[in-house]
Protein backbone atom coordinates (compact mmCIF):
# COMPACT_ATOMS: atom_id res chain seq x y z
CA UNK A 1 0.00 0.00 0.00
CA UNK A 2 1.32 3.55 -1.11
CA UNK A 3 1.38 6.51 1.13
CA UNK A 4 -1.64 7.92 -0.70
CA UNK A 5 -3.57 4.90 -0.11
CA UNK A 6 -2.58 5.16 3.80
CA UNK A 7 -3.57 8.84 3.59
CA UNK A 8 -6.63 8.40 2.30
CA UNK A 9 -7.35 5.28 4.21
CA UNK A 10 -6.32 7.41 7.51
CA UNK A 11 -9.33 10.11 6.72
CA UNK A 12 -11.48 7.52 5.83
CA UNK A 13 -11.68 5.76 8.91
CA UNK A 14 -13.22 7.68 11.62
CA UNK A 15 -16.00 8.38 8.45
CA UNK A 16 -16.63 4.94 7.82
CA UNK A 17 -19.98 4.51 9.75
CA UNK A 18 -21.61 7.57 8.89
CA UNK A 19 -20.81 6.92 4.99
CA UNK A 20 -22.19 3.86 5.11
CA UNK A 21 -25.10 4.82 6.70
CA UNK A 22 -26.07 6.74 3.89
CA UNK A 23 -24.82 4.45 1.15
CA UNK A 24 -27.26 1.62 2.87
CA UNK A 25 -29.80 4.72 3.31
CA UNK A 26 -29.77 6.19 -0.26
CA UNK A 27 -29.61 3.06 -2.46
CA UNK A 28 -31.58 0.98 -0.44
CA UNK A 29 -34.00 -0.87 -3.06
CA UNK A 30 -31.95 0.10 -5.83
CA UNK A 31 -28.54 -1.07 -5.72
CA UNK A 32 -25.95 -2.72 -3.53
CA UNK A 33 -25.16 -0.12 -1.13
CA UNK A 34 -21.42 -1.37 -0.96
CA UNK A 35 -20.94 -0.90 -4.79
CA UNK A 36 -21.99 2.33 -4.01
CA UNK A 37 -19.45 2.64 -1.47
CA UNK A 38 -16.63 1.61 -3.77
CA UNK A 39 -16.87 3.58 -6.66
CA UNK A 40 -17.34 6.50 -4.48
CA UNK A 41 -14.20 5.10 -2.56
CA UNK A 42 -12.36 4.67 -6.14
CA UNK A 43 -13.56 8.39 -7.35
CA UNK A 44 -12.11 9.90 -4.19
CA UNK A 45 -9.33 8.18 -4.58
CA UNK A 46 -8.43 9.41 -8.02
CA UNK A 47 -9.33 13.07 -6.93
CA UNK A 48 -7.28 13.30 -3.86
CA UNK A 49 -5.15 15.69 -5.21
CA UNK A 50 -7.78 17.81 -5.24
CA UNK A 51 -9.13 17.99 -1.87
CA UNK A 52 -8.02 21.12 -0.34
CA UNK A 53 -8.65 20.51 3.40
CA UNK A 54 -8.13 17.26 5.28
CA UNK A 55 -11.04 18.48 7.29
CA UNK A 56 -13.78 18.70 4.17
CA UNK A 57 -12.94 14.67 3.27
CA UNK A 58 -16.43 14.07 4.54
CA UNK A 59 -17.99 16.50 2.50
CA UNK A 60 -15.38 15.62 -0.74
CA UNK A 61 -16.76 11.97 -0.15
CA UNK A 62 -20.37 12.92 0.24
CA UNK A 63 -20.04 15.08 -2.68
CA UNK A 64 -19.00 12.55 -4.96
CA UNK A 65 -21.25 9.84 -4.01
CA UNK A 66 -24.40 11.96 -4.64
CA UNK A 67 -22.20 12.65 -8.21
CA UNK A 68 -21.53 8.94 -8.87
CA UNK A 69 -25.49 8.48 -7.96
CA UNK A 70 -26.36 11.13 -10.27
CA UNK A 71 -24.41 9.73 -13.24
CA UNK A 72 -25.37 5.99 -12.10
CA UNK A 73 -29.15 6.93 -12.07
CA UNK A 74 -30.11 5.01 -15.05
CA UNK A 75 -28.39 1.91 -13.43
CA UNK A 76 -31.12 2.19 -10.16
CA UNK A 77 -33.85 0.02 -10.24
CA UNK A 78 -37.59 0.92 -9.43
CA UNK A 79 -39.31 -0.50 -7.07
CA UNK A 80 -42.40 -2.18 -6.89
CA UNK A 81 -45.49 -1.37 -5.39
CA UNK A 82 -45.19 -3.96 -2.96
CA UNK A 83 -44.45 -1.71 -0.78
CA UNK A 84 -47.20 -0.79 1.16
CA UNK A 85 -48.35 -4.69 1.27
CA UNK A 86 -44.73 -5.73 2.70
CA UNK A 87 -45.29 -2.32 5.31
CA UNK A 88 -48.23 -4.13 7.02
CA UNK A 89 -46.80 -6.94 7.60
CA UNK A 90 -43.36 -5.53 8.93
CA UNK A 91 -44.01 -2.30 10.77
CA UNK A 92 -44.71 -2.67 14.90
CA UNK A 93 -45.35 0.80 15.80
CA UNK A 94 -45.35 -0.46 19.25
CA UNK A 95 -42.39 -2.33 19.78
CA UNK A 96 -39.40 0.65 19.54
CA UNK A 97 -36.76 -1.44 20.96
CA UNK A 98 -36.92 -3.67 17.40
CA UNK A 99 -34.54 -1.10 15.72
CA UNK A 100 -33.84 -3.17 12.73
CA UNK A 101 -37.00 -3.48 11.59
CA UNK A 102 -37.48 0.63 12.20
CA UNK A 103 -34.91 1.44 10.03
CA UNK A 104 -35.89 -1.06 7.62
CA UNK A 105 -39.21 0.41 7.28
CA UNK A 106 -37.79 3.54 7.22
CA UNK A 107 -35.64 3.00 4.51
CA UNK A 108 -38.32 1.52 2.50
CA UNK A 109 -40.35 4.86 2.88
CA UNK A 110 -37.36 6.80 2.19
CA UNK A 111 -37.66 4.90 -1.17
CA UNK A 112 -40.59 6.79 -2.26
CA UNK A 113 -39.24 10.32 -1.98
CA UNK A 114 -38.10 11.67 -4.97
CA UNK A 115 -34.11 11.70 -4.88
CA UNK A 116 -33.31 14.94 -4.00
CA UNK A 117 -35.94 15.00 -1.11
CA UNK A 118 -34.41 11.50 -0.11
CA UNK A 119 -31.18 12.55 -0.28
CA UNK A 120 -31.48 15.85 1.57
CA UNK A 121 -32.94 13.65 4.36
CA UNK A 122 -30.56 11.66 5.00
CA UNK A 123 -27.76 13.71 4.96
CA UNK A 124 -29.49 15.76 7.47
CA UNK A 125 -31.45 13.35 9.75
CA UNK A 126 -29.17 10.12 9.31
CA UNK A 127 -26.02 11.55 8.37
CA UNK A 128 -26.01 14.90 10.34
CA UNK A 129 -24.83 17.13 8.41
CA UNK A 130 -25.64 20.58 8.00
CA UNK A 131 -28.29 22.69 6.00
CA UNK A 132 -25.30 24.62 4.71
CA UNK A 133 -23.03 21.40 4.23
CA UNK A 134 -25.98 19.60 2.12
CA UNK A 135 -26.32 22.70 -0.21
CA UNK A 136 -22.79 22.41 -0.62
CA UNK A 137 -22.95 18.60 -1.33
CA UNK A 138 -26.23 18.71 -3.46
CA UNK A 139 -24.65 21.72 -5.09
CA UNK A 140 -27.76 24.05 -4.70
CA UNK A 141 -29.08 26.69 -2.63
CA UNK A 142 -29.98 26.83 1.30
CA UNK A 143 -33.40 27.28 0.49
CA UNK A 144 -33.85 24.73 -1.64
CA UNK A 145 -32.53 21.89 0.93
CA UNK A 146 -35.20 23.06 3.43
CA UNK A 147 -37.66 22.97 1.08
CA UNK A 148 -36.45 19.70 0.14
CA UNK A 149 -36.03 18.56 4.16
CA UNK A 150 -39.58 20.05 4.94
CA UNK A 151 -41.69 17.95 1.92
CA UNK A 152 -39.10 15.01 2.74
CA UNK A 153 -40.78 14.94 6.39
CA UNK A 154 -44.43 15.66 5.40
CA UNK A 155 -43.88 12.73 2.31
CA UNK A 156 -42.81 10.25 5.13
CA UNK A 157 -45.32 11.03 7.71
CA UNK A 158 -47.88 10.32 5.21
CA UNK A 159 -46.51 7.26 4.09
CA UNK A 160 -46.19 6.24 7.66
CA UNK A 161 -49.45 7.47 8.81
CA UNK A 162 -51.23 5.76 5.86
CA UNK A 163 -49.33 2.46 7.01
CA UNK A 164 -50.40 2.63 10.44
CA UNK A 165 -54.15 3.68 9.15
CA UNK A 166 -54.57 0.26 7.40
CA UNK A 167 -53.29 -1.45 9.64
CA UNK A 168 -55.47 0.15 12.48
CA UNK A 169 -58.57 -0.67 10.44
CA UNK A 170 -57.56 -4.21 10.44
CA UNK A 171 -57.32 -4.11 14.42
CA UNK A 172 -60.90 -2.56 14.10
CA UNK A 173 -62.57 -5.15 12.17
CA UNK A 174 -61.37 -7.59 13.59
CA UNK A 175 -62.55 -6.73 17.00
CA UNK A 176 -66.05 -5.35 15.66
CA UNK A 177 -66.12 -9.33 14.21
CA UNK A 178 -65.67 -11.25 17.40
CA UNK A 179 -68.27 -8.51 19.31
CA UNK A 180 -70.80 -9.98 16.64
CA UNK B 1 -52.42 6.07 14.04
CA UNK B 2 -51.39 9.79 12.75
CA UNK B 3 -47.51 9.90 12.45
CA UNK B 4 -46.21 12.77 14.31
CA UNK B 5 -42.51 14.92 13.86
CA UNK B 6 -41.87 12.65 17.17
CA UNK B 7 -42.23 9.32 15.96
CA UNK B 8 -40.45 10.26 13.06
CA UNK B 9 -37.32 11.54 14.98
CA UNK B 10 -37.41 8.34 16.86
CA UNK B 11 -36.84 6.46 13.69
CA UNK B 12 -34.29 8.80 12.42
CA UNK B 13 -32.60 8.47 15.79
CA UNK B 14 -33.01 4.21 15.01
CA UNK B 15 -31.38 4.55 11.66
CA UNK B 16 -28.08 6.92 13.25
CA UNK B 17 -27.27 4.60 15.66
CA UNK B 18 -27.64 1.58 13.78
CA UNK B 19 -24.16 -0.83 13.53
CA UNK B 20 -22.95 -0.40 10.01
CA UNK B 21 -23.42 -4.06 8.11
CA UNK B 22 -19.97 -3.42 5.75
CA UNK B 23 -17.45 -2.85 7.98
CA UNK B 24 -14.46 -1.01 8.00
CA UNK B 25 -11.92 -3.82 7.38
CA UNK B 26 -14.20 -4.99 4.52
CA UNK B 27 -14.38 -1.75 3.06
CA UNK B 28 -10.69 -1.27 2.94
CA UNK B 29 -9.81 -4.74 0.75
CA UNK B 30 -12.50 -3.87 -1.67
CA UNK B 31 -11.17 -0.05 -1.89
CA UNK B 32 -7.03 -1.20 -2.28
CA UNK B 33 -8.20 -4.03 -4.56
CA UNK B 34 -10.12 -1.33 -6.93
CA UNK B 35 -7.26 1.04 -6.90
CA UNK B 36 -4.89 -1.54 -7.96
CA UNK B 37 -7.23 -3.02 -10.88
CA UNK B 38 -7.88 0.63 -11.80
CA UNK B 39 -4.10 1.33 -11.95
CA UNK B 40 -3.76 -1.82 -14.29
CA UNK B 41 -1.57 -4.25 -12.80
CA UNK B 42 0.27 -5.47 -9.98
CA UNK B 43 2.48 -2.63 -9.64
CA UNK B 44 0.32 0.11 -10.05
CA UNK B 45 2.27 3.10 -11.09
CA UNK B 46 2.18 4.45 -14.60
CA UNK B 47 6.15 5.12 -15.33
CA UNK B 48 5.91 0.96 -15.28
CA UNK B 49 2.69 0.34 -16.87
CA UNK B 50 4.47 3.08 -19.61
CA UNK B 51 7.40 0.88 -19.60
CA UNK B 52 5.76 -2.32 -19.96
CA UNK B 53 3.61 -0.55 -22.88
CA UNK B 54 7.08 0.19 -24.26
CA UNK B 55 8.95 -3.08 -24.23
CA UNK B 56 5.71 -4.38 -25.92
CA UNK B 57 6.03 -1.81 -28.77
CA UNK B 58 9.77 -2.60 -29.16
CA UNK B 59 9.05 -6.71 -28.79
CA UNK B 60 6.85 -5.78 -31.40
CA UNK B 61 8.64 -3.43 -33.84
CA UNK B 62 11.44 -5.85 -33.72
CA UNK B 63 9.55 -9.03 -34.64
CA UNK B 64 8.44 -7.69 -37.44
CA UNK B 65 11.62 -6.18 -38.81
CA UNK B 66 12.84 -9.43 -38.36
CA UNK B 67 10.56 -11.37 -40.14
CA UNK B 68 10.67 -8.51 -42.70
CA UNK B 69 14.49 -8.20 -43.19
CA UNK B 70 14.31 -12.63 -43.49
CA UNK B 71 11.42 -12.23 -46.00
CA UNK B 72 13.70 -9.89 -48.21
CA UNK B 73 16.67 -11.47 -47.83
CA UNK B 74 14.67 -14.90 -48.69
CA UNK B 75 13.34 -13.23 -52.00
CA UNK B 76 16.70 -11.80 -52.99
CA UNK B 77 18.35 -14.93 -52.79
CA UNK B 78 15.86 -17.28 -54.89
CA UNK B 79 15.95 -14.21 -57.58
CA UNK B 80 19.59 -14.45 -58.10
CA UNK B 81 19.62 -18.01 -57.95
CA UNK B 82 16.93 -18.08 -60.90
CA UNK B 83 18.99 -14.69 -62.85
CA UNK B 84 21.03 -16.01 -65.66
CA UNK B 85 24.29 -14.47 -65.77
CA UNK B 86 25.84 -13.17 -68.92
CA UNK B 87 28.38 -15.76 -70.44
CA UNK B 88 28.12 -18.25 -67.84
CA UNK B 89 25.68 -21.29 -69.05
CA UNK B 90 22.99 -22.38 -66.70
CA UNK B 91 23.31 -26.32 -65.35
CA UNK B 92 19.49 -26.66 -65.16
CA UNK B 93 17.00 -26.99 -67.64
CA UNK B 94 14.37 -24.24 -67.00
CA UNK B 95 11.40 -24.49 -68.56
CA UNK B 96 8.44 -21.87 -68.90
CA UNK B 97 4.99 -22.40 -70.11
CA UNK B 98 2.85 -19.93 -71.59
CA UNK B 99 -0.33 -19.86 -72.48
CA UNK B 100 0.61 -20.92 -75.75
CA UNK B 101 0.19 -24.48 -76.81
CA UNK B 102 3.02 -26.45 -76.00
CA UNK B 103 5.97 -26.38 -78.47
CA UNK B 104 7.68 -29.84 -78.06
CA UNK B 105 11.02 -29.95 -77.70
CA UNK B 106 13.27 -29.92 -80.94
CA UNK B 107 16.39 -31.99 -81.15
CA UNK B 108 19.10 -29.65 -80.58
CA UNK B 109 21.92 -29.50 -82.31
CA UNK B 110 20.09 -30.48 -85.92
CA UNK B 111 22.08 -28.89 -88.13
CA UNK B 112 20.29 -29.04 -91.67
CA UNK B 113 22.12 -30.40 -94.81
CA UNK B 114 20.29 -28.41 -97.18
CA UNK B 115 22.20 -25.42 -97.02
CA UNK B 116 19.33 -23.51 -98.32
CA UNK B 117 17.49 -24.31 -94.95
CA UNK B 118 18.25 -21.41 -92.83
CA UNK B 119 20.07 -21.69 -89.27
CA UNK B 120 18.21 -20.11 -86.40
CA UNK B 121 20.68 -19.13 -83.69
CA UNK B 122 18.21 -19.24 -80.58
CA UNK B 123 19.34 -17.33 -77.60
CA UNK B 124 18.01 -17.68 -74.38
CA UNK B 125 14.90 -16.82 -74.17
CA UNK B 126 14.17 -18.32 -78.04
CA UNK B 127 13.65 -14.61 -79.29
CA UNK B 128 13.86 -15.85 -82.83
CA UNK B 129 11.36 -18.49 -82.44
CA UNK B 130 7.80 -18.38 -83.49
CA UNK B 131 5.33 -17.25 -81.26
CA UNK B 132 3.72 -20.29 -80.65
CA UNK B 133 6.75 -21.64 -79.17
CA UNK B 134 7.41 -22.38 -75.58
CA UNK B 135 9.49 -20.30 -74.09
CA UNK B 136 12.20 -22.88 -73.09
CA UNK B 137 15.67 -22.91 -72.24
CA UNK B 138 17.22 -26.36 -73.12
CA UNK B 139 21.03 -26.78 -71.79
CA UNK B 140 21.13 -30.10 -73.45
CA UNK B 141 25.03 -29.35 -74.12
CA UNK B 142 25.51 -28.98 -70.09
CA UNK B 143 23.56 -31.94 -69.21
CA UNK B 144 25.65 -33.94 -71.74
CA UNK B 145 28.36 -32.21 -71.18
CA UNK B 146 30.69 -34.52 -68.67
CA UNK B 147 29.25 -37.62 -70.69
CA UNK B 148 29.49 -36.38 -74.36
CA UNK B 149 32.11 -33.61 -74.14
CA UNK B 150 32.50 -32.28 -77.57
CA UNK B 151 35.92 -31.72 -78.78
CA UNK B 152 35.90 -27.94 -80.68
CA UNK B 153 35.51 -28.31 -84.34
CA UNK B 154 38.40 -27.71 -86.58
CA UNK B 155 36.76 -28.28 -90.13
CA UNK B 156 35.29 -25.18 -92.27
CA UNK B 157 32.18 -26.88 -91.59
CA UNK B 158 32.07 -26.34 -88.01
CA UNK B 159 28.97 -25.34 -86.36
CA UNK B 160 28.83 -22.49 -83.72
CA UNK B 161 29.41 -23.61 -80.20
CA UNK B 162 26.24 -22.21 -79.34
CA UNK B 163 24.28 -25.35 -79.65
CA UNK B 164 21.12 -23.92 -78.85
CA UNK B 165 20.10 -24.49 -82.62
CA UNK B 166 16.49 -24.43 -83.97
CA UNK B 167 15.70 -25.91 -87.60
CA UNK B 168 13.63 -23.94 -89.78
CA UNK B 169 12.62 -27.02 -91.57
CA UNK B 170 10.72 -26.51 -95.02
CA UNK B 171 10.24 -30.63 -95.70
CA UNK B 172 7.67 -32.35 -94.21
CA UNK B 173 8.22 -34.65 -91.43
CA UNK B 174 9.47 -38.31 -91.79
CA UNK B 175 10.13 -40.80 -89.97
CA UNK B 176 14.27 -41.73 -88.77
CA UNK B 177 15.66 -43.49 -91.72
CA UNK B 178 18.29 -44.93 -89.72
CA UNK B 179 19.07 -45.36 -86.27
CA UNK B 180 21.77 -47.03 -84.13
CA UNK B 181 21.63 -47.18 -80.30
CA UNK B 182 25.63 -48.21 -79.19
CA UNK B 183 25.49 -49.42 -75.17
CA UNK B 184 28.32 -50.83 -73.24
CA UNK B 185 27.16 -53.93 -74.26
CA UNK B 186 27.53 -53.42 -78.29
CA UNK B 187 30.51 -55.14 -79.69
CA UNK B 188 33.21 -54.51 -82.26
CA UNK B 189 31.69 -56.36 -84.93
CA UNK B 190 27.96 -54.20 -84.14
CA UNK B 191 30.32 -51.08 -84.46
CA UNK B 192 31.71 -52.42 -88.04
CA UNK B 193 28.18 -52.99 -88.82
CA UNK B 194 26.87 -49.55 -87.97
CA UNK B 195 30.02 -47.74 -89.55
CA UNK B 196 28.87 -49.86 -92.85
CA UNK B 197 25.68 -48.89 -93.09
CA UNK B 198 26.18 -45.69 -92.16
CA UNK B 199 28.55 -45.03 -95.05
CA UNK B 200 26.15 -46.53 -97.09
CA UNK B 201 23.77 -43.78 -96.22
CA UNK B 202 26.87 -41.56 -96.47
CA UNK B 203 27.74 -40.88 -93.06
CA UNK B 204 31.18 -41.11 -91.61
CA UNK B 205 31.29 -42.90 -88.65
CA UNK B 206 34.63 -43.42 -87.16
CA UNK B 207 34.84 -44.74 -83.38
CA UNK B 208 37.87 -46.09 -81.31
CA UNK B 209 36.75 -48.18 -78.62
CA UNK B 210 38.37 -49.56 -75.05
CA UNK B 211 36.66 -52.36 -73.89
CA UNK B 212 36.98 -53.86 -71.02
CA UNK B 213 35.26 -57.92 -69.67
CA UNK B 214 33.91 -57.28 -73.33
CA UNK B 215 32.13 -53.90 -72.58
CA UNK B 216 32.90 -50.67 -73.66
CA UNK B 217 34.21 -48.60 -71.00
CA UNK B 218 35.20 -46.00 -73.40
CA UNK B 219 34.26 -44.91 -76.98
CA UNK B 220 35.15 -41.79 -79.30
CA UNK B 221 32.65 -41.26 -81.52
CA UNK B 222 33.29 -38.81 -85.15
CA UNK B 223 30.87 -38.34 -87.04
CA UNK B 224 30.95 -36.66 -90.63
CA UNK B 225 27.99 -36.15 -93.75
CA UNK B 226 28.67 -36.38 -97.03
CA UNK B 227 28.01 -33.04 -99.06
CA UNK B 228 28.28 -33.15 -102.26
CA UNK B 229 30.49 -35.69 -104.13
CA UNK B 230 33.78 -35.58 -101.74
CA UNK B 231 32.99 -33.44 -98.99
CA UNK B 232 32.24 -34.52 -95.52
CA UNK B 233 31.32 -31.82 -93.13
CA UNK B 234 31.60 -32.96 -89.45
CA UNK B 235 29.06 -32.62 -87.25
CA UNK B 236 30.25 -34.22 -83.68
CA UNK B 237 33.95 -35.78 -82.43
CA UNK B 238 32.65 -37.03 -78.77
CA UNK B 239 34.69 -38.79 -76.31
CA UNK B 240 32.43 -40.54 -73.85
CA UNK B 241 32.96 -43.03 -70.60
CA UNK B 242 30.06 -45.55 -69.86
CA UNK B 243 28.16 -46.23 -67.55
CA UNK B 244 25.76 -49.09 -66.64
CA UNK B 245 23.15 -47.28 -68.20
CA UNK B 246 24.84 -45.97 -70.94
CA UNK B 247 22.77 -45.40 -75.03
CA UNK B 248 23.38 -43.77 -77.24
CA UNK B 249 22.02 -42.91 -80.56
CA UNK B 250 22.77 -42.06 -83.91
CA UNK B 251 19.69 -41.59 -85.97
CA UNK B 252 19.20 -39.46 -89.00
CA UNK B 253 16.88 -38.92 -91.72
CA UNK B 254 17.15 -38.74 -95.75
CA UNK B 255 15.59 -36.47 -98.24
CA UNK B 256 14.26 -37.50 -101.42
CA UNK B 257 17.27 -37.10 -103.53
CA UNK B 258 19.28 -39.57 -100.36
CA UNK B 259 20.93 -36.70 -98.67
CA UNK B 260 20.85 -37.15 -94.92
CA UNK B 261 19.00 -35.09 -92.60
CA UNK B 262 18.26 -34.21 -89.07
CA UNK B 263 21.09 -35.96 -87.67
CA UNK B 264 20.83 -36.69 -84.53
CA UNK B 265 23.59 -38.09 -81.95
CA UNK B 266 22.81 -38.39 -78.15
CA UNK B 267 21.12 -39.93 -75.59
CA UNK B 268 18.75 -42.91 -75.95
CA UNK B 269 16.26 -41.67 -74.10
CA UNK B 270 16.17 -38.04 -75.00
CA UNK B 271 15.86 -39.17 -78.51
CA UNK B 272 12.86 -41.38 -77.83
CA UNK B 273 11.39 -38.53 -76.42
CA UNK B 274 11.62 -36.13 -78.72
CA UNK B 275 10.83 -38.83 -81.83
CA UNK B 276 7.75 -39.28 -79.89
CA UNK B 277 6.78 -35.64 -79.42
CA UNK B 278 8.07 -34.57 -82.52
CA UNK B 279 6.09 -31.51 -85.09
CA UNK B 280 6.96 -28.56 -86.07
CA UNK B 281 5.35 -25.44 -85.39
CA UNK B 282 4.10 -25.15 -88.66
CA UNK B 283 2.38 -28.36 -88.58
CA UNK B 284 1.15 -28.73 -85.55
CA UNK B 285 -3.14 -28.31 -85.37
CA UNK B 286 -3.70 -26.56 -82.75
CA UNK B 287 -7.18 -26.27 -83.30
CA UNK B 288 -7.30 -30.19 -83.49
CA UNK B 289 -5.30 -30.52 -79.82
CA UNK B 290 -7.75 -28.40 -78.71
CA UNK B 291 -10.30 -30.53 -79.70
CA UNK B 292 -8.30 -33.47 -78.41
CA UNK B 293 -8.02 -32.47 -75.36
CA UNK B 294 -12.00 -31.43 -75.49
CA UNK B 295 -12.77 -34.42 -76.17
CA UNK B 296 -10.21 -36.03 -73.54
CA UNK B 297 -11.93 -33.75 -71.12
CA UNK B 298 -15.40 -35.19 -71.98
CA UNK B 299 -14.33 -38.38 -72.22
CA UNK B 300 -13.04 -38.20 -68.99
CA UNK B 301 -16.04 -36.33 -67.06
CA UNK B 302 -17.97 -39.27 -68.99
CA UNK B 303 -15.92 -41.73 -66.80
CA UNK B 304 -16.03 -39.85 -63.96
CA UNK B 305 -20.09 -39.35 -64.43
CA UNK B 306 -20.27 -42.81 -65.01
CA UNK B 307 -17.62 -43.82 -62.09
CA UNK B 308 -19.60 -41.63 -59.40
CA UNK B 309 -23.36 -43.38 -60.88
CA UNK B 310 -21.51 -46.65 -60.49
CA UNK B 311 -20.68 -45.97 -56.86
CA UNK B 312 -23.73 -44.58 -56.61
CA UNK B 313 -25.48 -47.62 -57.28
CA UNK B 314 -23.30 -50.15 -55.29
CA UNK B 315 -24.00 -47.74 -52.61
CA UNK B 316 -27.66 -48.07 -53.07
CA UNK B 317 -26.77 -51.53 -53.44
CA UNK B 318 -25.00 -51.48 -50.39
CA UNK B 319 -27.56 -49.33 -48.28
CA UNK B 320 -30.64 -51.72 -49.24
CA UNK B 321 -28.54 -55.18 -47.87
CA UNK B 322 -27.69 -53.57 -45.00
CA UNK B 323 -31.26 -52.69 -43.91
CA UNK B 324 -32.15 -55.74 -45.14
CA UNK B 325 -29.47 -57.47 -42.86
CA UNK B 326 -30.95 -54.83 -40.08
CA UNK B 327 -34.45 -56.00 -40.93
CA UNK B 328 -33.36 -59.69 -40.89
CA UNK B 329 -31.66 -59.22 -37.93
CA UNK B 330 -34.82 -57.38 -36.06
CA UNK B 331 -37.23 -59.95 -37.32
CA UNK B 332 -34.92 -62.77 -35.96
CA UNK B 333 -34.64 -61.09 -32.46
CA UNK B 334 -38.32 -60.68 -32.37
CA UNK B 335 -38.65 -64.08 -33.99
CA UNK B 336 -36.34 -65.16 -30.60
CA UNK B 337 -38.37 -62.99 -28.39
CA UNK B 338 -41.58 -64.86 -29.94
CA UNK B 339 -40.27 -68.16 -29.43
CA UNK B 340 -39.30 -67.53 -25.88
CA UNK B 341 -42.58 -65.51 -25.17
CA UNK B 342 -44.37 -68.71 -26.35
CA UNK B 343 -42.05 -70.80 -24.32
CA UNK B 344 -42.95 -68.99 -21.43
CA UNK B 345 -45.76 -69.17 -21.97
CA UNK B 346 -45.83 -72.89 -22.64
CA UNK B 347 -44.91 -73.31 -19.60
CA UNK B 348 -47.52 -70.88 -17.59
CA UNK B 349 -49.79 -72.95 -19.35
CA UNK B 350 -48.11 -76.44 -18.11
CA UNK B 351 -47.85 -74.66 -14.65
CA UNK B 352 -52.01 -73.51 -15.17
CA UNK B 353 -52.65 -77.55 -16.08
CA UNK B 354 -50.40 -78.51 -13.21
CA UNK B 355 -52.38 -76.41 -10.95
CA UNK B 356 -55.78 -77.56 -11.99
CA UNK B 357 -54.64 -80.96 -12.18
CA UNK B 358 -53.45 -80.63 -8.53
CA UNK B 359 -57.33 -78.88 -7.42
CA UNK B 360 -59.05 -81.89 -9.29
CA UNK B 361 -56.77 -84.36 -7.99
CA UNK B 362 -57.13 -82.46 -4.61
CA UNK B 363 -60.96 -82.37 -4.89
CA UNK B 364 -61.03 -86.26 -5.86
CA UNK B 365 -59.00 -87.40 -2.97
CA UNK B 366 -61.46 -84.44 -0.76
CA UNK B 367 -64.45 -86.67 -2.15
CA UNK B 368 -63.09 -90.06 -1.58
CA UNK B 369 -62.27 -88.78 1.92
CA UNK B 370 -65.62 -87.48 2.26
CA UNK B 371 -67.07 -90.66 0.78
CA UNK B 372 -65.33 -92.60 3.25
CA UNK B 373 -65.74 -91.14 5.54
CA UNK B 374 -69.89 -90.81 4.97
CA UNK B 375 -69.31 -95.09 4.54
CA UNK B 376 -67.79 -95.15 7.92
CA UNK B 377 -70.47 -92.75 9.62
CA UNK B 378 -73.10 -95.05 8.11
CA UNK B 379 -70.92 -98.46 8.77
CA UNK B 380 -70.81 -96.52 12.56
CA UNK B 381 -74.24 -95.93 12.55
CA UNK B 382 -74.70 -99.39 11.27
CA UNK B 383 -72.73 -100.64 14.12
CA UNK B 384 -74.77 -98.22 16.65
CA UNK B 385 -78.02 -99.50 15.80
CA UNK B 386 -76.65 -103.60 15.52
CA UNK B 387 -75.23 -102.69 19.08
CA UNK B 388 -78.41 -100.87 20.43
CA UNK B 389 -80.22 -103.78 19.09
CA UNK B 390 -77.60 -106.20 20.53
CA UNK B 391 -78.59 -104.06 23.76
CA UNK B 392 -82.22 -104.95 23.79
CA UNK B 393 -81.79 -108.14 23.00
CA UNK B 394 -79.85 -108.76 26.11
CA UNK B 395 -82.17 -106.52 28.38
CA UNK B 396 -84.73 -108.95 26.73
CA UNK B 397 -82.35 -111.73 27.19
CA UNK B 398 -81.97 -110.69 30.68
CA UNK B 399 -86.26 -109.58 31.47
CA UNK B 400 -86.62 -113.55 30.34
CA UNK B 401 -83.56 -114.91 32.57
CA UNK B 402 -85.11 -112.85 35.33
CA UNK B 403 -88.50 -114.24 34.95
CA UNK B 404 -87.28 -117.39 34.60
CA UNK B 405 -85.64 -117.18 37.27
CA UNK B 406 -88.66 -116.19 39.55
CA UNK B 407 -90.65 -118.93 37.94
CA UNK B 408 -88.47 -121.43 39.81
CA UNK B 409 -88.16 -119.57 42.90
CA UNK B 410 -91.72 -120.08 43.32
Amino acid sequence: MNNKQKEFLELYEPVHDRFERFCRARVYGDMDFRDLMNETLLRAYQKFDELRSKKAFLSFLFSISVRVLANNKRKLKEESDSFELEVQYLFDGSDPADIGAEVFFLHKALTHLSDDQREAVILYEISGFSIKEIAEIQDTSESNVKQRLRRGRIRLKEILTYVGSVKTTDETNLKGAEEL
Amino acid sequence: MSIGDERLDQLFGCAREQRPIANYEETKQAFISATVAAAGGVLATNGLLKLLTLKKWIIMISTLSVITTGALILGLHLNAQNQLQDGEKPTTAITFETEKPIFPKQPTDIVPIDKQTSLVQVADNQAKMEEKAVETLIMVEDIKKEEFPVKPLTTQNSFPQKKLLVQQPTETITPYSERFDITEKTTIQELEEIKKRAAESGVQLDYKARYKNDKITEINLTIKVKEGTDTYTQYMNANMSTTDNFSYTIAWKQSENGQVKDLFWGDTEEFEAQEHTQLTNDEVDWTELKNELIDAQTALFADTSELHRKLEEEFAKLTSEMERVFAEYEQEEINLLMHEISTYADDLNELINMESDLIDLVDLEMEAAQLEMENAMMAADEAFKEARVAKKEAKNAQKRAEKELRKNTK
